[in-house]
C-alpha cells in the first residue's frame, strides 16, 4: 500500500460519499430554500431498514435495500407532507422550517434509538470479508468501489432528469421563484413532496452504502450531513455541480491534510475551509 | 487521584495495565510499537504513563496516530503507518471506532498483530480479534466468580467484581464510623480512606489517601469468541 494513490483513493471515496449526501440536499434546497437539518436522518433510515429487512424479516439483501431506498423517500415525503408544507402554507419562515427539520431529526434519532438502541451494528454478515481491489497501489473496497460508481451514476441522472425532462424543468422553475412557478400552473407543491422523495431517498442509498462499508448507528446521520452541508455551502449552495465540486475538494482537503497534521484534525479542516468560504465566496464556487 | 470530596476510584489504574503490559511486550521481544488512539481523557492517560514507562525500556513508540471519537474513516491515518515497521499496533479505542479501525487496518492489507488496553473486552464485535492478546483487570476471585455464576447463571462481565467490592467498600466504611448511628457523607469518606487489607471480589484491596485502590491487571486474549487471562 502506497500512501500517496492511498491518499488519493480515500480523497475521491471520501468525496463521492459526500457527493450523494450534497446531491441530495442541494436538490431539496433548490426547490424549497430551506436548510432541512433532517435530511442526514434519512441515511440513518435507509441503514437500519435494510438491518431490520434482512436481519430481523430475512428478506433477500437487495430487496431490502429496495425497500430501504423507498422506505427513507416515504419519510422525506412525509416529513414533506406533514410538517413542511402545513408550515409554508402558513408562510412560515426560513427560520421555523430550519427549526422543524431540527425537531424531526431529533425525534426521528431518538425512535431509532429506542427501536434498535443505540449500539453500532452492521450490514455485512462477516466482518473484512469484503472484496478488495488495489489500483495504482492503493486499496478499494468492494463497497467503495460500488459508491464511488453510484455517486457518479446518481449525478448524472440528477442532471439529465434536471435539464431533459419536463418535471426537472419544473423543479429549476419552482427553484428560480415558486410563486411565478404555482402561477404558470406548476404543481409546486406536487413537485417539491416529489423532490423530497427523491432527495431523502438518495441519501437513504447513501446511508445504506456506509452500512456496508462501515456500519450504522442512530446519530450516523448528523455527521454526514454537516459534511454534506459544508460541501454544498464551498461548492455552491442550491447547485448540483457545485456540491459535486465541494464534495471531492472537501475530500481531498481532509485526507491531504491529516497526511501532514494529526488525524484529530480532520473536522476542523473541513470548518476552517467553511469558514474561509463563508468570509470570501459565501456564495460558493459556482455562484448559482 | 479521585477528584471530588466523596469520590474514590476501584477501577485498575493505567500505571498497572502499562506495567502489564510492557512486560508482555518485552517477553514477546517487541521493540517497536504503533499506536492508534482516540481523544479521550482515559486514553491519554494511559499513554501518558506508557511513554513514561516505556523510557526505562528499549521499546520505541514508532507512530501514534490520534483520531476524534465518532470518526469512522481511519484510512488515511492508517496509510500514514505503513513505513512505521510498528511490530505491533495497540489500539485504544472502544466500539464502535475500535471495530471500524480493526477492520480498516485488515482490508490495509496490514497484518501486523493488534493489541489493546481494555478495548477488547468491551467490544460488541469480539469475532474481530480472536486470538489476539491484551491487557485487563485481572479476573476476580474463585469464590466471587462462583457465588455470580451460582446466583445469575452467566460468568461475571467486566467492572462485576468492582461494583461489588465499591458497595462493600462503602458499606465497611459506614460501619467503622462508631461515633453515630447516622455518619455524615463526610465521615464516610474519611473512613473509606483509611481501609486496608479489605478481603474485596478483586482480592485484597487497600484504598489510599487520594481515594485510589490499585487492583491488578492481567495479560487476556480472545479465544474462541471468548475473553480468557493468559497470565495474572
Amino acid at each position: 500500500m502506497d500512501i500517496l494513490p492511498q491518499l488519493i483513493l480515500n480523497s475521491i471515496i471520501a468525496g463521492a460519499i459526500y457527493t450523494l449526501v450534497a446531491l441530495g440536499f442541494n436538490f431539496i434546497y433548490g426547490a424549497t430554500k430551506f436548510f432541512n437539518l433532517a435530511h442526514g436522518i434519512m441515511a440513518a433510515i435507509g441503514g437500519y431498514a435494510v438491518f431490520y429487512f434482512t436481519k430481523t424479516v430475512g428478506l433477500n439483501m437487495y430487496v431490502a435495500i429496495i425497500l430501504g431506498i423507498a422506505l427513507a423517500g416515504l419519510v422525506g415525503f412525509g416529513l414533506d407532507k406533514f410538517i413542511y408544507l402545513p408550515l409554508r402554507k402558513r408562510k412560515a419562515s426560513n427560520m421555523v422550517l430550519l427549526v422543524a427539520s431540527l425537531g424531526a431529526m431529533t425525534a426521528m434519532q431518538a425512535l431509532i434509538a429506542i427501536l434498535f438502541s443505540s449500539r453500532f451494528k452492521t450490514l455485512t454478515e462477516n466482518v473484512g470479508t469484503q472484496k478488495l481491489f488495489t489500483i495504482f497501489g492503493g486499496i478499494i473496497t468492494q463497497t467503495q468501489l460500488i459508491i464511488l460508481l453510484s455517486a457518479a451514476v446518481i449525478m448524472a441522472s440528477l442532471v439529465v432528469m434536471l435539464y431533459k425532462t419536463q418535471f426537472g424543468k419544473s423543479v429549476r422553475a419552482i427553484s428560480d421563484d415558486e410563486e411565478v412557478a404555482r402561477i404558470v400552473g406548476i404543481h409546486t407543491n406536487k413537485i417539491i413532496g416529489t423532490v423530497f422523495f427523491i432527495g431523502s431517498a438518495i441519501t437513504g442509498f447513501t446511508g445504506i452504502l456506509i452500512g456496508f462499508d462501515v456500519g450504522i448507528e442512530p446519530t450516523m446521520g448528523l455527521n454526514l450531513l454537516l459534511k454534506g452541508v459544508i460541501a454544498s455551502i464551498i461548492g455552491g449552495v442550491g447547485n448540483i455541480y457545485g456540491g459535486v465540486l465541494g464534495a471531492f475538494l472537501l475530500g481531498f482537503l481532509e485526507n491531504f491534510g491529516i497526511w501532514k497534521l494529526s488525524g484529530e484534525w480532520k473536522d476542523a479542516i473541513a470548518f476552517a475551509l467553511l469558514i474561509v468560504f463563508l468570509i470570501f465566496r459565501p456564495r460558493g464556487i459556482i455562484n448559482k | 487521584m479521585a477528584k471530588g470530596e466523596y469520590n474514590f476510584i476501584h477501577w485498575t489504574p493505567p500505571v498497572e495495565e502499562n506495567r502489564v503490559f510492557i512486560a508482555e511486550l518485552q517477553r514477546r521481544g517487541i521493540t517497536k510499537l504503533g499506536i492508534f488512539e482516540g481523544i479521550a481523557p482515559g486514553a491519554a492517560a494511559v499513554i501518558a504513563d506508557l511513554r513514561e514507562q516505556l523510557k526505562e525500556t528499549d521499546i520505541e513508540i514508532v507512530t501514534d496516530q490520534m483520531f476524534n471519537f465518532g470518526e469512522t474513516d481511519f484510512r488515511s491515518i492508517i496509510a500514514k503507518t505503513k513505513d512505521s515497521e510498528a511490530e505491533t499496533y495497540l489500539l485504544l479505542a472502544f466500539s464502535p471506532e475500535l471495530e471500524i479501525l480493526a477492520q480498516q487496518i485488515r482490508e490495509a492489507g496490514i497484518t501486523t498483530p493488534i493489541t489493546s488496553i481494555e478495548g477488547f473486552e468491551l467490544s460488541e464485535q469480539v469475532d474481530l480479534f480472536e486470538g489476539e492478546w491484551y491487557v485487563n483487570a485481572a479476573d476476580p476471585t474463585g469464590d466471587f466468580t462462583d457465588q455470580f455464576v451460582a446466583k445469575t447463571g452467566k460468568s461475571p462481565t467486566l467492572g462485576a467484581a468492582n461494583g461489588y467490592d465499591i458497595f462493600n467498600l462503602i458499606v465497611a466504611a459506614t460501619e467503622n464510623v462508631t461515633d453515630t448511628t447516622k455518619p455524615t457523607p463526610k465521615q464516610i469518606a474519611s473512613e473509606l480512606t483509611k481501609i486496608t487489607n479489605f478481603s474485596g471480589a478483586l482480592g485484597n484491596l487497600n484504598v489510599d489517601p487520594d481515594g485510589i485502590i490499585v487492583s491488578n491487571a492481567a495479560v487476556r486474549m480472545i479465544k474462541d469468541g471468548k475473553p480468557v487471562t493468559v497470565t495474572e
